[in-house]
Order: structure tokens, then sequence, then C-alpha cells
């Protein structure tokens, strides 16, 4: 029983009833308990090893910590950290219990160490993080959680369903590389596809992300894409289809990026972009590319967090999202513009920044394998990476014509994790053997050579320079770019809505399929996120029967994979 | 373009021609493209790529997908 005490989800979850029951120091205890977990990690990084309990007659790995695992749960743990710090002056319960559970389940997934204990802390970050969008407490965030749901019991099937078929066909319980080709091989690696937001089943992530409340957006960020970084670099290195879809979705993120005009999900886009990076460099598999998945990972938390606390700082301070109506504020938020400026200058790679100590290594990676079109693709994403992040969003945010919009000074708790983001930025960049040290695989890199940094700074002195010409034609303007939830929103949406009305029977069945389940959970949403608000409309009937049919699709899905599992293993 | 900004860049290239020129002569090993084997050659990919970029993101993407803010609030979004 005390072995549980080493897990540091367990002192995640100590939070919890802290949570609901002493609501006046809600604020405090869990940023506390978060710092000694991160503590805990710093202290037990190196210590690798083991703990496994044995429960109905199957032996649960549920500390599995190798220097993959304890990389990412120490990440995981230091943003946390700062997630909690930097929203403590506005996090409710509800908020603040969603994002205990998120991030606890997070670091319980990289430290699994068997399928079972995977896939059911992996669902539980689903759930979680579903419910920390639906603390963004707005109908956009109620409808974007709905259509996150929807996405996610389909990705939660296919795990589910290749995990049980690998089982049954004798495979290993361990966690590990899975046969080619097999069928629990694509199974599982479309699940994982989902949750790496790998276009075209990115779209979840761009429309849900920007909906969570700023505090809830900084822990969405960190744990789920990165999360399925670290499953295909835990199951599925080398597999060679992934470099063509990594270097695609580089450049599909930055494309979007540079025609979106709501900051956050314009940011949304560049996750996108950054892990198609970290996906590239898993497909190429040398230990060079996967050490740069690996560390780009850790340093995209950090960054992007940061980024997602700057675009956040700029929505509490006045109130606005969409860059066509920020504008000139630079001068009443300098500190948090500045820090905004070093997770800016850190995801566009600029040397001394975190982003140039892992991102020159994928890129290296390509070139070393004479990857051409890869490495020219992932050039070019680092291109629109500087020329939106770092100077389209904060040149229209911050600086650019202002707009008279009024300004509320920021809390002090929210500008000191900026800082301490910031700082590990910095720390990371000025010092790579900090990070190169924890590094799972056998590979050496320099990234302070001379023609690495030059190569980078003409990059972004050329990048600088086409923004400083074409500034006014990248002005926004109020609007929206269709994704591929426009597949799900709309023609799928009234497929199923008709083909439920021809179905017309009565029973459960029917009445699932015909959303009045969904509806009931709709109701719980608008519970949790504005406790005692009154009921609203109900929501259409597409919009129940199309969710009602895919919990069907996940829950015929779970069922055939279980009956393939007996029908092999009758005893 | 101010005469400031443009004597600032100016030196800028000058300089950063120089650090190339003088990467390629300490036999530094390059792999990859031809932007990696002659001097300034990142210079030209970026500005080309950057141009590229803003080209095909607002006169081809934005034209195709761009949707009022309210498009889906009328269908039957999920």
């Amino acid at each position: 029983m005390i072995e549980l005490l080493l897990h540091p989800t367990t002192w995640l979850l100590f939070g919890l009833p802290w949570v609901f029951f002493n609501r006046r120091i809600i604020l405090r205890f869990p940023v506390g308990a978060l710092v000694a977990v991160g503590a805990l990690l710093a202290l037990f990084h190196g210590i690798e090893g083991s703990l496994t309990t044995t429960i109905a007659g199957f032996r649960l790995t549920w500390f599995y910590a190798d220097r993959l695992s304890l990389l990412f749960a120490l990440v995981f743990a230091i943003v946390a950290t700062l997630g909690f710090l930097y929203g403590s002056h506005r996090m409710r319960a509800g908020e603040t219990a969603a994002a205990l559970l998120y991030a606890g389940s997070a670091i319980a997934t990289v430290l699994a160490g068997d399928w079972i204990t995977f896939f059911v802390f992996w669902e539980a970050m689903a759930f979680s993080s579903l419910a920390l969008i639906w603390q963004g407490g707005t109908a956009g965030a109620r409808r974007a959680g709905m259509r996150y749901l929807l996405v996610h019991a389909t990705g939660g099937a296919l795990l589910f369903a290749g995990i049980a078929l690998h089982l049954a066909g004798g495979g290993d319980t361990s966690l590990g590389a899975l046969a080619s080709g097999s069928p629990p091989f694509w199974l599982i690696l479309g699940a994982v596809a989902i949750n790496a937001a790998i276009p075209p089943l990115h779209a979840w992530l761009t429309d849900a992300y920007p909906e969570a409340s700023t505090s809830g957006s900084v822990f969405l960020s960190a744990f789920t894409t990165k999360t399925a970084v670290y499953a295909l670099l835990r199951l599925f290195p080398g597999t060679e289809i992934l470099v063509p879809l990594g270097a695609a979705m580089a450049l599909y993120g930055v494309v979007f990026a540079v025609i979106e005009n709501d900051i956050r999900r314009l940011l949304g886009y560049h996750i996108v972009s950054q892990v198609g990076y970290m996906v590239a460099a898993v497909g190429i598999g040398t230990p060079l590319a996967l050490n740069g998945a690996a560390s780009h990972a850790f340093s995209h938390i950090l960054y992007k967090a940061l980024l997602f606390m700057g675009a956040g700082a700029a929505i509490e301070a006045t109130g606005l999202r969409r860059l066509s109506d920020l504008g000139g504020i630079s001068r009443q938020m300098r500190f948090a513009v500045a820090m905004y400026a070093v997770g800016a200058l850190s995801i566009s790679g600029a040397p001394l920044f975190n982003g140039f100590i892992s991102k020159s290594m994928i890129v290296s990676a390509a070139a070393e394998e004479h990857l051409l079109w890869t490495e020219l693709l992932l050039v070019l994403a680092a291109v629109g990476t500087f020329l939106s992040v770092g100077l389209k969003l904060p040149w229209f945010a911050f600086f650019g014509e202002p707009r008279g919009v009024a300004v509320r000074p920021l809390p002090t708790n929210l500008l000191a994790a900026m800082g301490i983001g910031g700082a590990l930025c910095l720390l990371y960049g000025l010092f790579p053997h900090l990070l190169y040290s924890r590094l799972p695989y056998l590979a050496t890199y320099a990234p302070y050579t001379l023609d690495h940094v030059v190569s980078s700074a003409q990059l972004l002195l050329a990048t600088g320079f086409v923004f400083y010409l074409a500034r006014r034609k990248l002005t926004p303007s109020p609007g929206q770019a269709l994704d591929t939830d426009w597949l799900y929103r709309i023609p799928f949406a009234r497929l199923v809505a008709a083909a439920t009305r021809a179905l017309g029977a009565a029973g459960p069945v029917a009445r699932a399929l015909r959303g009045e389940t969904v509806t009931r959970l709709d109701a719980a949403a608008r519970r949790l996120a504005a406790p005692g608000a009154p009921p609203r409309r109900r929501e259409s009937f597409a919009f129940r029967a199309s969710i009602g049919w895919t919990v069907l699709f996940a829950a015929v899905a779970v069922v055939v994979a279980w009956i393939v599992v007996w029908l092999r293993n009758p005893g | 373009m101010s005469r400031r900004t443009a004597a600032g860049l100016g030196i800028a290239v000058a300089a950063l021609a120089a650090l190339d020129v003088l990467g390629f002569r300490s036999g530094a090993e390059h792999h990859g493209g031809i932007w990696n084997s002659v001097p300034l050659g990142d210079l030209a990919l970026g500005a080309l790529g950057a141009g590229v970029l803003v080209w095909f993101s607002k006169r081809i993407l934005k034209r195709l997908l761009s949707r009022p803010e309210n498009y889906y609030l009328g269908g039957g979004d999920p």
C-alpha cells in the first residue's frame, strides 16, 4: 500500500477531497501538492524500475519508470504546477478537480507498463479533459465539448478494440512496440493518431481548446497530444507512414494559423504543426530522431503553455479573443508581452531558446537520413511558425493600431507563472545538456554549431522581412475558416438525423439514437459548467442524433472486440 | 521602408553572409537540400517560403474556406 505513495498521480488525487470539502483553501493546496509532485519526480528521476499488482488474474504494471516515461512525467508535473499557479486566482472547485484528474491521468498514462493500465488512464484523461472543456462555462464550450466527446469516444473504441485483439492473439500484456501491419497495429495507431491530432483527425483540438477557460487551455495544451507522442515513441518507432504524415501536419497547422483570427485557435493550429515535427521524427526512427521527438515534446509543453498563458493574459485583461478586436495593448501589460515573446521565439526555433535545441535535432535527423522533402517541409513550417506566432499574433494583438481597448491589471500569480515558464524556456535553451542528459536514446547532438545558428538566423530574418512587406495583407478579419470538422458538423449530422428518423422505432435503443441520453448528458454538462443556471433550449435533432450514433458505434466496437477475444479464448 | 531600417537590414544580411561563408570554411558537415550548400541559401528559402505561405494562405485558402462567424449556428451542428 505504501508503494502507492511513489506514484505521482496519488499525490494529485490527494487534492480532490480538499477541492470539494475545503473550498476556502482550494486555490492554494493544489499548487502546493503539485510542487511536491514535481519535486518527487525530480528526486525519482534516474531511478528506473516498476511496481506491479495482480487484479482479477491480470498482472498490472501501474508504475513503469524508464528514461522515456520519466521525461514525460517530469514535464507534465512541471506544467501542471505552472497551470495551477497561473489559474489560482480564478479556478473554481470543478475546474480544479478536472485539472487535477487530467494531469494525474496523463502522468499515470505515461507511467503505465501494461495495456490495461494504459487504456484505463488514457480514457480517464479523455473524460477529465472533457470536463475541463465544459468548465469554460459558455454555450460554445458545451457544444465543443460534445463534439470532443464524439471524436474521443471513437478513439477510445479503436484503442479498446486494438488492445483486445492484441491480447486475444496472444500478445504480451506489457506495453511495447506492435507487429507492423497487424489489425491491432492499425487500430491502436488510429486511436493514437486521433489524440495526436494528425490531420484529418485533428479538428477536435482547434475546435475545443479555445473554448475552455484561459487556465483550462494551458492544461489542455500540454497533455493529450503529448501523451499521444509518448505512445507513438513507445509503440510505433520507425513506422514509415508517420514521416510524410508528420511533415504534412507541420505545414497544415501553419497555413491555417496564417489566416486564423481567434488567438487561441491560432495557437491550437500550432500544436498541430509542432506535434507534426514529433510525429515525423518518430517515423524516421533513428536514435537522433527519437531523441528529437522526446526533447521537442518536452520543449513544446513548456513554450506552448507559456504561449497559451500569454493569450489568456490578453483575454483576461481585455475580455477579447480575436485579433481583429485587439491591438495597441502592449504598454499596459509589458511583462506578459515580454514572456509571450520568449514563448514565440522558443516555438520559432530561435537560438538561445528551448525550441532551438529540440527542433533543430529533428530537422538534422531528417537531413542525415537524406529525407529532402521532409526537411524542406519542416523548414517551411518553421518559417510559417515565426510568421504567425512570432510576428502576426503579437503585432496585431499587442502592438499595431490601438483600438481603444480597456486593459485590466493582471494578477500577480498569473504573471509569476509566466515568468517561471519563460525562465524555463531560456534555461533549457541556454543549457541544453540539462535536457539532453535526460533523453532516452543513445545519440549525440550539438545544437550550437555555427551553421545551425546562422541557418536559423537567416530563416528568421527573411521571414521578418517578408512580414514587414506583407503585414497589411495579413491584417485579420472577422470570420472563421472551415476545417475537417465541417464533415461531422454538417453532412454527417444531417445523414444520421435522416437515418434516425427513417428508423422511427420506439424503445431504449431508438431513444438513445434520438439523442435523449445525450440530452441528459448535455444537461449534466450545463450543471457542471454553470451550477444554478436555468435550463436552455434543447439542442437540434441532428446534434443529439449524431452524438447518439457515435456512442452506439463505440459501444458496438467494444462489444465486437470483446466477443472476438472471447471466441479466441473461451476459457 | 525607412533608410534606417534598410541600413539595419543590409548590415544584418552582410553579417549573416560573412558568418555563412565562415561556416563553410570551417568545414562544418552539411546534409540535406541545396539551401544548405550555398551561402545565404537559408535566407533565400526563408523569404521564398514566407512569401508563398502568405500568398497561399490569404489568396487561396482564405477565399476557399472563409465563412461568417455564425456559420455553424444555423445548422444541425453537433
